[in-house]
């Protein structure tokens, strides 16, 4: 994160390989009514060939809008759903490799739904107690201590140790969550929508939370969010998807500044910024995502990008690096780039 | 700590800007308090003013109290809450003493509302066409058939492809975007001259947001309809509204010009919850926390 900046070593070394990779669902008969006839199995891409690496001790942030596949990304690198096709390494080796609780102590989950994410029966203290349980580590006699220094350094005191996650506010759930992640030491965390149900004074708590904790345990993550400010504060490198494709990837400075793809350019336009003397123009995106069921040829973004010409609608275009660690799947990038933004 | 007003002299009115100056306000609320049960005020003392055709953005986080300001005025509370005291002047009209049947006669009328989740809002046994032309029979008289083509009119209007198509559409065969058209079509079918919407685009992905706030400041321009934004994002507020009323705790805390409320902040609340909402515009290298926030929320 931002503050960490300084830490990062001179080197950057993959912590995540992500090559090619591929999810498809298939919906059940019941969507094969209507239009697409009866009886027909449609697929889902949700993860579309992705290709990226995560290196050590940088946040690479993950943005799109609902459904474009961010979430279901992150499961895949997280080995919590079996990829469709394509190759995934962590620090090296295949999940497989690792075996199954050797890479899930490695490779940690914090949820946006933090009550959902909880145990509802179990005591702050015993939730996060139980990884360490789980992972048999360290003598039992000493687990509870354990846990209580990690809930201390998320900021939930003795006070909270006996409470249920119903008695939390969502930021203090949310702090739990962490501490739950966190108690095992992994190298690697996914931040799924973190702080995406929380108030913005709770959610500025909990953003610095997270970069503190990365300072101190020299954490990789892996930010999904929905909204670009909260990434753009949070993420060094940044991906952008749209209909199972990443889009546009680069570092964050370069992303805001230099945005090649027309949908990056629309999403940081569409923004509103906390500011009355910088208002928006109005040009919005016009129309809907397409269905990820039914996703148009070419160029997916072309139903709705206000330059697309001919090619847009039969080639569908690769990411390709433009330089400076810098990649965009658009065969107009060079062209725009001259344009205004 | 007291209410800071950036505009109007020590004890004068909220209003005193631009067109409000100059214009009688449409809607005055003075000290407002809604109670629940027997319980402490959710609403405790809250005034502000609203002229005819502005946009007033109510910004506050969770439980500050938004929501149940405005459905005081929308005479929607739940039936365990009371407006314990406060008056609130609409057009003439003294809202708390009127009559239920007379409060139903303004809903949907003059007064309409927009709420966060378009899906739990719509019937979903009807077509969307249906309940936008319910709307029109009940409020304007129409006759089926007219109300029918009135329908797919508002349908285009806000911005709805292919309407006559669409109004034979579910609720569930519509994206969140559209579906919070088709409630901004039935809201705007009276031509109401007051539009609360309470977390309008909270539910949505941000260039859906986009389309749809640029929708709400068109036609409020067009219908010159005032327009009293619900909202926890401070971005939306600067975006849309020309003044600002920031809430904590059930009490305005800052009130004025949004130029003012967001470039000279006067209140700490107000100058802490700008701090800590992250830039798309700048980097920052931390942001700012209320320290008191987490104590208080479990208490």
């Amino acid at each position: 994160m931002t503050g960490t900046a300084a830490a990062e070593p001179p080197i950057a070394q993959p912590l995540v390989e992500v090559v090619n990779l591929r999810r498809v669902f298939r919906s059940g008969h019941r969507f094969g009514l209507g239009r697409f006839g009866f009886g027909q199995r449609l697929e889902c891409r949700a993860v579309d060939g992705v290709t990226l690496t995560i290196n050590r001790h940088e946040t690479f942030g993950l943005v799109g809008e609902s459904g474009c596949g961010k979430s279901t990304l992150g499961k895949l690198i997280l080995d919590l759903l079996a990829p469709s096709d394509g190759r995934l390494l962590f620090a090296g080796r295949a999940p497989g490799d690792w075996g199954k609780r050797a890479f899930r102590r490695r490779a940690q989950l914090v949820f946006q739904d933090s009550l959902g994410a909880l145990d509802p029966r179990l005591s702050v203290l015993a939730q996060v107690r139980e990884p360490l349980d789980i992972h048999d580590i360290g003598p039992r006699a000493e687990r509870n201590a354990e846990a209580a220094r990690m809930l201390e350094e998320v900021g939930l005191g003795a006070a909270f140790h006996g409470r249920y996650p119903h008695q939390l506010s969502g930021g203090q759930q949310q702090r739990a969550v962490i501490a739950r992640a966190l108690v095992l030491k992994p190298d690697f965390v996914v931040c799924d929508e973190p702080v995406s149900a929380l108030d913005v004074s709770i959610q500025a708590q909990v953003i610095n939370l997270l970069q503190d904790m990365q300072a101190r345990y020299g954490l990789t993550y892996l930010f999904i969010s929905h909204d670009l400010s909260v990434v753009r504060h949070s993420a060094d490198r940044i991906g952008v998807m749209y209909l199972g494709r990443l889009v546009e990837l680069a570092d964050g400075e370069t992303l805001f500044e230099r945005p090649l793809h027309p949908y990056t350019r629309a999403l940081i336009a569409a923004v509103p910024i906390p500011d009355p003397r910088k208002r928006r123009a109005q040009h919005s995106l016009r129309g809907d995502p397409p269905s990820p069921f039914a996703p148009p040829p070419g160029c997916r973004f072309h139903t709705r990008c206000p330059h697309a010409e001919a090619r847009c609608r039969d080639e569908d275009p690769v990411l390709r690096a433009v330089g400076g660690g810098h990649a965009v799947a658009c065969h107009l990038a060079e062209t725009l780039a001259e344009g205004p933004a | 700590m007291s209410v800071v007003e950036h505009d109007g002299p020590a004890g004068g009115e909220t209003f005193s800007l631009s067109a409000a100056r100059i214009r009688q306000p449409l809607l005055s609320l003075t000290d407002l308090v809604v109670g629940f049960g027997d319980g402490a005020a959710a609403v405790d003392g809250v005034s502000f003013t609203l002229g005819a055709g502005e946009c007033l953005g109510l910004v506050g986080e969770s439980g500050s109290g938004k929501s149940v300001t405005c459905l005081s005025l929308m005479g929607l509370l739940p039936p365990r809450a009371q407006v314990r005291g406060g008056a609130a002047v609409f057009d003439g009209k003294r809202l708390f003493d009127l009559e239920p049947r007379a409060r139903a006669a303004l809903r949907g009328r003059e007064i309409a509302m927009v709420f966060q989740d378009p899906l739990g809002a719509l019937n979903p046994v009807h077509t969307v066409g249906w309940q936008i032309a319910e709307a029109l029979m009940l409020n304007q008289g129409l006759s089926a058939r007219q109300a029918r083509a009135g329908a797919v009119d508002l349908m285009a209007r806000v911005g709805i492809p292919e309407p006559r198509r669409r109004a034979k559409s579910y609720p569930h065969q519509m994206s969140g975007g559209m579906n919070q058209r088709v409630m901004i079509a039935i809201a705007i079918a009276a031509r109401p001259k007051l539009l609360i919407a309470d977390e309008p685009t909270t539910a949505l992905d941000v260039t859906i947001q986009a389309q749809i706030l640029d929708l709400l400041d068109d036609l409020r321009r067009e219908l010159d309809m005032a327009l009293l934004l619900i909202t926890h994002d401070l971005g939306v507020v600067a975006q849309m509204a020309e003044r600002v009323a920031v809430m904590r705790h059930g009490k305005v805390v800052e009130t004025g010009s949004v130029d003012a409320t967001f470039h000279a902040p006067q209140h700490p609340y107000t100058r802490a919850l700008l701090g800590a909402v992250p830039r798309l515009d700048r980097r920052i290298a931390r942001l700012a926390t209320l320290p008191e926030a987490q104590e208080l929320r479990a208490s």
